[in-house]
């Protein structure tokens, strides 16, 4: 697999924008040596489902997900 | 890069902004890790979904139910599929092309079974296109299609 031997590395970054009304977080998923298959994994996770993330990230589910996208 | 916004404007994400972002920024990178470690799975998985799916236009509904879950044969008589086989006979005929589109994994949780999801696009004779939509649950050490959805197909 082309992922074999390569180390899953992610970086991580937190940004805040726009006029205190919203924030916005980037992760930086870095795995791949080049750009286009990370894009594509990105693509990838965003797709899992929105009931699944909250089982995993309690706070949320505390929110019920509302004002996160 | 994968972006989340948070809506300050929501009291309960003002209130739970500093956990909800320690929350993403521990399970994102864990869910590219399990997502990749299941690359191959995807890739056994996609091919057995193919043959399904060209099995709802070739083969007898029964044949379809057996080569599924248990779960799916329980809640699905013989009758549901043979019409729904119909339909799709009868919308678009048999796929000419049917390509994964893109795969996830869920881990099993207290409620659910771990599941593999899996998104087609199939490409017909009539010059359609439609998406595919099959999920996978273990059976034993096999894993078996427990669900299918397709969508009206749109032209190419």
């Amino acid at each position: 697999m082309l992922y074999r031997g390569i180390t899953l590395a992610v970086i991580l970054m937190l940004t805040a924008c726009g006029v205190g009304r919203s924030h916005v977080q980037f992760i930086v998923v870095d795995v791949y040596p080049d750009q286009d298959s990370n894009k594509q994994l990105v693509m990838d996770l965003l797709y899992y489902d929105r009931g699944y993330l909250a089982n995993n990230i309690p706070a949320l589910k505390r929110v019920a997900g509302n004002g996160v996208s | 890069m994968y972006k989340i916004e948070y809506d300050l404007t929501s009291p309960a994400v003002a209130n739970n902004l500093e956990s909800l972002t320690a929350g993403f920024r521990r399970f994102i990178p864990q869910l590219a890790k399990d997502h990749l470690e299941k690359d191959a799975l995807f890739s056994e998985l996609a091919a057995e979904g193919r043959v399904w799916l060209q099995s709802l236009y070739t083969a007898p509904a029964d044949a379809v139910l057996s080569s599924s879950a248990i779960d799916l044969r329980e809640v699905t008589a013989p009758e549901k599929m043979a019409d729904y086989q119909k339909q799709l006979a009868a919308e678009s005929g048999a796929p000419t092309v049917i390509n994964l589109v893109r795969a996830q994994y869920y881990k099993k949780t207290a409620d659910t079974p771990a599941l593999v999801a899996l998104q087609f696009l199939q490409a017909f004779n009539n010059n359609k296109n439609g998406f595919a939509w099959l999920t996978f649950t273990k059976q034993g050490k096999q894993w078996k299609i427990v669900g299918v959805r397709t969508e009206a197909e749109h032209t190419r």
